[in-house]
């Protein structure tokens, strides 16, 4: 055996192709080569390139790049052939026309072909000829790009090619032009054992893949007649993507009417996506199809076309009738009240119920490469910027990240350097990073509930921003009736069109609420700017601590009680009007609840969780408040990192199972992901995108945890931390910490019949008897007594608000009710009492210094944010960034799928949906609105049901493609 | 529907009713939104208060920070809007706005007496800017002579999109944005640009790669009909609705609106191997795109408010002074007229109030390394930081006040004042007009006073320029 290098010992590959024996190796360097190979009469040879860097650019006519001619076991990869002359193949396997004997053995892996044909005219990627002695046997044609723009060029043909497989294949030609991107045909002898899987199929003018027997046994040039019929038996066509095809996906059958008569059997069909929307998809045969070849038993493929009755042609309605048929085809784009740029493509089945959803992310920055070079104390800034909703989790989690390479900590998270610790900050400073942390917490979870999504619940103003006001009859038809108050040209509502029978004081009375809330978000945010130097972005957070410095203690003790009587407010609007508001909602929304629908609400999701864990305790043994951990649906909690001493085994555990996938993400396979999709965040160097690749459809990664995708978020943390259930438990039973025990007794009265007035706000108690009657405070106390812990949207809404009580509890301490209303309620201890009581006699120190290493690190920083699991990988050199990644809380939950085959409806299939894309499932889809008198069918104007559904998990898309 | 009308009605009252409403909160707030249904189209904005200035308000690639930000304002409407007005003097928060209104230039001392009346002196059906500086009236905020983000939002603009705020979503909105890209007659209206804009082709690494078929950097949204998924490339609305006549304005927002900020951050090549030599996608400040796509004319009409995030206040300021200009330019000769301030000529482009990077000098005039600086004292006394938590000033660890046009140092954020560090220096910054009166305590204010070194972020050039941020 030995290796034939190209150009360095051979200038030619033609000239190592000849030189080689049997076992060669041909290698063939990075460069373009423009010659024309044949490789005739060898045996078990192998000719490789350097991937795409390697291109073979041949320009004749009527010839092939590569001919391979009287050759077995042979094996062609990791190489590029571009051919531009007429009917010039990328790849000509001789037949019986150029004298070629059958080919035993040929692999053809990863090859980039693109066969553009002279003047528009046909040319092949890959052609094998029909042998005239025998049958090619054992052919694998796998992981190859082949496209062609030339008019009438085909993808694949193989002739006489039995027991092979053709997988993992992007196959794309132009449509229109009366080519077929793959025909695989029996022509003289029978086939058997035919493969054809995983592939994605683009383009065609009639027939897109095609399987037929006796297609050229007509006399042609190529094959001369015999007139014996031949037959296929044993055709797999298994995992493909067909889209964008001329006449139909695929026709398996007789090859040609008026010619011999053969026929197919021991067909299976399945998991299979048709994305065609065009109104002709025949899927099996064609008039002519002899009867009785098809399988019952195919199941399990997806078609997304508009209407069933243009399904299929004849025979195949069977078949059609076992896979999922879509008939709606929806963007809902943009999802709006998020952070960033998130669209959910939708199908809907006849009963407009959601059955397939694509989730995309439709911005890139590319904040991970431009890290590279910086000082690592630098990204601390920089990665703040990566989300203005949530820029302090960034700060935080970059600083652990920094941290464990910079000798500061030993990684996942810092602790204080305390007692008998070596590493870790001051403890002031880890109780000034929790507070401001907390702080955004709650700014973001009321923000969320009262500006974002709750509009997707009520209607708000009739003016805009909160109903869309058009006042030019000019204006599009579709967002333009008579419906509104008052106004003879107002939009849709967002919530429903029957919007119109509200009077208008129930639409606007709702912005007195949102506007409070406005103050109570912006209070949020002013109390942690109190150490955090301005808010949104922080300007104190660095490595070794914080920069803060005070005046003197009178400073410190004035920005101590400011900041304490700022969350204050905020906490009794937490107890008093936040909580019991959303604990509300689900009494006028049963549906969205899980106990409607089968014990289920809509939008439940993936029901595996995952938390990283947050606010270490700032001493030697750093407990964390809210530990970090996961559940798999069905199964108990684990934990992950408790507190301090769990490290040394929560980083393995991290390290070792969690990863990122591309597969269906617009990232090339470079930097890491050379030979995986799949790779752990810490292994990647780089990001680079890939824009032209039609499988992927988002700028979002894919991250899974053991494999599997998680919800993360107040939810995921709330089950994690036993302080919110998913399994149907009441939420208000003695000694749940759910809504009784820790502070559930705060909204019941002693007898549990009604809710505590001492702790509702007065205008919450006195507006729902007034507006419901006097048994009303009681009707809903009892909806929030019967309420149970499960999978929907409104459980995600509910453990939200839950979790901003405990942030409170977290910064302020205790709960005590007032003697007779809310407004009496008061706080006492938390960390801002911890914080105040460390300037005893001198002042506590913010921060150490940070000596920087020499040679190259590794680490990694995980902690909450609002929205979930937040994770920073660095690399550094000397201070220096080598490489950074970022898995953020809303690539878990935005996450596209992983691969790309057929989903099953529960998630449980190889591969998987994220989870924003599990929870529109079975979700109902109102798709009746017609507009633009084109009488086309289109989602309702607002795509309501979508929207509340991805709001619940509160995204962040700059967050997550950052 | 899940919700059947009938469910829905129930909905909503009961939800009013969970709300905290009484019956005279609902009237009330009735009243205020009354005024929201002029009974005939509005084809010129006229500086009245019914007929509010249109804005659409579109985000590239951004973080919403500056959404985040500018969500969180409150003002003294006492404050100076307008400083050193050559005619006037100092212009009030509630004197600029009722230039703005229709009112004229008010000369009372006590302009908020004026806007406090509750009564409507100049017989407007729907007086409401005066109510929500009324602290009889609906104050929604509760906090009297405060300007706050929802008086904003319902008082003074007419926002018509902004895809955090508004209820519009997925279809909706995708049509909103192609009719109003698509029509030629729309009322006017401010385009506010948050986030850089990415060319789809043109410029980046990448940008060769921008062929039929491929992902834009960044769509905004999407047509779903019939599976065409035909995007909103970022770059197209803002060069689309910025060439509209009846865009009045480009407002960009923001450091990465302004300048490019940190998508245009300098990073690796992965397709020529290339030294770090350029942004990985083109992105560029809206004026550099306008300019780059050769939109001249167009490009006039920018005026950037950077910062990152921007301070609320720093956009308010800069939108109140353009509107006031706005009111009183175009109330002469189209050709021949200039606006009160001289920012804008009386087409609405911008002549003059600005420097060279496009910013109103009336908010950005002063270089944050000065007297105003909470620690300049330290500075002319020469004590300087070595490390974080140091007294001193701030420059050897990496502070960029010196080359920073910022009033960082007496205006703050969050509600709060900076306290400088000189006592008579504290008592001018504590007398300056630019403060809060919001009682809570005002005592944090900006980056240097909590220990941070300024990072130059309303800065062109930032934060490539300015890095590192921290000398440590």
């Amino acid at each position: 055996m030995a290796t034939r290098n190209v150009p360095s010992r051979y200038a030619t590959i033609q000239a190592a192709v000849d030189a080689a024996i049997a076992g060669d190796v041909v290698n063939i360097a990075a460069g373009t080569y423009a010659e024309k190979v044949l490789i005739s009469g060898k045996t078990n040879l192998t000719i490789q390139g350097a991937g795409d860097s390697t291109l073979i650019e041949y320009t004749d006519t009527g010839t092939a790049a590569i001919t391979v001619k009287d050759s077995n076991s042979l094996t062609i990869k990791d190489l590029k052939i571009h051919t531009a002359g007429t009917e010039n193949q990328g790849i000509w396997v001789y037949g019986v026309g150029q004298g070629g004997s059958a080919i035993i053995g040929l692999t053809v892996r990863n090859l980039t072909i693109i066969a553009d044909g002279g003047s528009g005219t046909a040319a092949s990627g890959i052609i094998g000829d029909a042998a005239a002695n025998a049958v090619h046997s054992g052919w694998l044609i796998t992981g190859n790009r082949i496209s062609s723009a030339a008019a009438g060029s085909c993808g694949i043909v193989l002739q006489d090619v039995t027991a092979s497989e053709i997988s993992a294949n992007t196959i794309t030609i132009p449509t229109g032009t009366g080519a077929t991107n793959v025909a695989w045909t029996s022509e003289r002898f029978n086939l058997s054992g035919l493969v054809f899987s995983d592939n994605r199929v683009s383009g065609s003018g009639g027939s897109m893949v095609s399987f037929l027997t006796d297609w050229n046994d007509t006399g042609t040039t190529m094959i001369p007649a015999d007139g014996i019929p031949t037959t296929i038996d044993g055709l797999t066509i298994h995992g493909n993507t067909f889209s964008n095809w001329g006449s139909r996906a695929i026709r398996v059958g007789d090859g040609l009417a008026g010619g011999a008569t053969g026929t197919v059997s021991g067909i299976v069909i399945d998991a299979n996506r048709f994305q065609m929307t065009a109104d002709t998809v025949e899927v099996i045969g064609g008039t002519d199809a002899p009867a009785g070849v098809f399988l019952t038993g195919s199941v399990g493929n997806v078609y997304n076309v508009k209407a069933p009755a243009t399904l299929a042609k004849a025979t195949a309605a069977a078949l059609i009738a076992q896979g999922t048929i879509n008939t709606g085809l929806y963007e809902v784009d943009p999802i709006s009240r998020i952070e960033g740029h998130l669209g959910v493509k939708v199908s809907t089945d006849d009963s407009g119920t959601i059955t397939e959803a694509d989730a995309h992310g439709n911005l890139w920055r590319g904040f991970e490469n431009f890290l590279v070079g910086r000082q690592a104390n630098d990204a601390i800034t920089f990665t703040q910027r990566i989300c203005g909703v949530c820029p302090v989790p960034h700060g935080t989690t970059s600083m652990y990240a920094v941290e464990s390479v910079l000798g500061v900590s030993s990684g996942y998270m810092t602790f204080a350097k305390t007692g008998s610790a070596t590493d870790g900050v001051p403890p002031a400073a880890v109780l000034v990073r929790n507070m401001v942390l907390a702080s955004e917490f709650l700014m973001s979870s009321i923000t969320h509930f009262y500006h974002l999504a709750a509009q997707s619940y009520i209607q708000g103003p009739a003016i805009p921003p909160w109903t869309p006001y058009f006042p030019d009859t000019q204006y599009h038809p579709a967002l333009v009736n008579d419906k509104g108050p008052g106004s003879t040209a107002r939009a849709i509502p967002a919530c429903s069109d029957d919007a119109a029978a509200v009077p208008v004081d129930l639409w606007s009375a709702i912005i007195k609420q949102y506007v409070k809330a406005l103050r109570i978000r912006r209070l949020a945010l002013e109390a942690g700017a109190l150490f955090a130097g301005r808010m949104p972005m922080t300007s104190t957070f660095v490595a070794g601590g914080t920069t803060n410095r005070f005046k003197d203690k009178a400073d410190f003790d004035a920005k101590c009680d400011a900041f304490k009587a700022l969350i204050d407010e905020v906490g009794r609007f937490v107890i008093s009007e936040y909580i019991p508001l959303v604990l509300t909602l689900s009494y006028l929304y049963p549906d969205w609840d899980n106990m409607a629908n089968g014990g289920e609400g809509y939008g439940a999701g993936v029901g595996n969780f995952l938390s990283w864990g947050a606010f270490p305790a700032a001493d030697e043994a750093g407990a964390l408040f809210l530990k970090g951990g996961y559940k798999m649906n069905g199964a108990d909690i684990t934990d992950l990192l408790v507190n301090r001493a769990d490290l040394g085994t929560a980083k393995p555990i991290v390290e070792a199972n969690l990863k990122e996938v591309i597969t269906r993400s617009r990232y090339a396979k470079t930097h890491g992901y050379e030979s995986t999709d799949s790779q752990y965040p810490g292994a990647v160097t780089l990001t680079e995108p890939s824009r032209d690749d039609a499988d992927k459809y988002s700028w979002l990664k894919a991250p899974r945890w053991y494999g599997k995708p998680m919800e993360v978020g107040p939810q995921a943390r709330m089950v994690v931390n036993g302080k919110y259930f998913v399994g149907g438990e009441s939420l208000v039973t003695a000694g749940h910490v759910g809504i009784s025990g820790a502070y559930g007794d705060h909204y019941l009265n002693d007898a549990q019949t009604g809710l505590d007035t001492r702790v509702l706000h007065s205008d919450l108690v006195a507006g729902l008897a007034g507006t419901l009657g006097d048994g009303a405070v009681a009707a809903v106390g009892g909806h929030i007594l019967g309420l149970k812990g499960g999978l929907s949207t409104m459980d995600r809404l509910r453990a939200r608000a839950i979790e901003s009580f405990w942030m409170v509890n977290l910064l302020v301490g205790a709960y005590t009710k007032g003697a007779s209303n809310s407004d009496q309620a008061t706080f006492s201890g938390g960390l801002i009492a911890e914080l105040k009581g460390l300037w005893g006699g001198s002042a506590p120190e913010f921060y150490r210094d940070v000596a920087t290493p020499v040679g190259t690190v590794s680490g990694f920083g995980l902690t909450e944010a609002p929205r979930g699991a937040l994770g920073h990988f660095v690399t550094a050199s000397a201070g220096k960034i080598i490489s950074y990644q970022c898995v953020v809380p809303t690539t878990w939950n935005g996450s596209p799928k992983d691969g790309t085959g057929v989903v099953s409806e529960d998630n449980s299939s190889d591969t998987k949906r994220g989870p924003i894309e599990q929870a529109m499932i079975g979700v109902p889809f109102d798709d009746t609105v017609t507009i633009l008198g084109s009488g086309t069918k289109r989602a309702a104007l607002s795509g309501v049901e979508v929207l509340r559904v991805a709001q619940s998990f509160d995204p962040c898309i700059a967050c997550a493609v950052h | 529907m899940a919700v059947t009308r009938r469910e829905f009605v129930t909905t909503l009252g009961v939800m009013a009713a969970a709300m905290g409403l009484s019956q005279t909160d609902l009237a009330r707030v009735t009243e205020a939104f009354g005024h929201a249904s002029p009974a005939a189209a509005p084809t010129a904005w006229s500086g009245d208060w019914t007929n509010k200035p249109k804005v659409v308000w579109i985000h590239g690639a951004e973080c919403t920070g500056c959404s985040t930000s500018v969500l969180s304002l409150f003002e003294d409407a006492s404050g100076v809007a307008v400083p050193a007005h050559p005619a006037l003097g100092d212009i009030s928060t509630v004197q600029a706005l009722a230039i703005v209104g229709g009112l004229g230039v008010q000369t009372t001392p006590d302009a908020v007496a004026l806007i406090d009346d509750p009564i409507d002196t100049v017989g407007r059906e729907h007086p409401s800017g005066h109510r929500t500086l009324n602290v009889n009236h609906l104050n929604v905020d509760g906090s009297a002579y405060a300007v706050n983000i929802a008086d904003v939002l319902i008082d003074f603009i007419d926002l018509q999109y902004h895809e955090t705020v508004m209820a519009m979503g997925g279809d909706g909105a995708y049509a909103y944005l192609a009719n109003e890209m698509a029509r030629v007659d729309s009322a006017p209206f401010v385009l506010v640009v948050e986030g850089a804009v990415q060319a789809f082709s043109g410029g980046g690494y990448w940008g060769k790669a921008g062929t039929s078929g491929s992902a834009p950097w960044c769509s905004i949204a999407k047509d779903g009909t019939d599976g065409a998924e035909q995007d909103l490339g970022f770059d197209d609305v803002v060069e689309t609705l910025a060439a509209k006549a009846s865009c009045v304005a480009v407002v960009a927002v923001g450091q990465c609106a302004a300048f490019g900020g940190y998508p245009a951050c300098i990073g690796p090549d992965l397709v020529a191997k290339e030294s770090h030599t350029k942004s990985q996608t083109g992105a560029k400040g809206v004026y550099d795109f306008l300019i780059a796509t050769g939109n001249y004319e167009v490009a006039a009409k920018v005026i950037n408010v950077p910062g990152c995030p921007v301070n609320p206040w720093w956009f308010t300021l800069t939108v109140v002074a353009w509107l006031v200009d706005a009111a009183t330019a175009t109330a002469g000769d189209t050709t021949t007229a200039t606006g009160a301030l001289g920012i804008l000529n009386g087409a609405l482009k911008v002549k003059g109030g600005v420097d060279n990077q496009r910013r109103l000098t009336a908010v950005y005039g002063n270089l944050l390394h000065g007297k105003y600086c909470p620690r300049y004292p330290k500075y002319a006394a020469r004590i300087f930081a070595n490390k974080p938590g140091d007294d001193g000033c701030l420059k050897n660890i990496g502070c960029k006040g010196i080359s920073t046009m910022s009033t960082c140092g007496r205006h703050g954020w969050n509600a709060q004042q900076p306290e400088n560090t000189s006592a008579d220096m504290n008592a001018t910054v504590q007398n300056l007009a630019y403060k809060s009166t919001d009682g809570t305590t005002k005592i944090g204010g900006c980056c240097m006073t909590a220990g941070a070194p300024c990072m130059g972020c309303t800065e062109k050039g930032y934060p490539d320029a300015f890095t590192p941020f921290a000398v440590l």
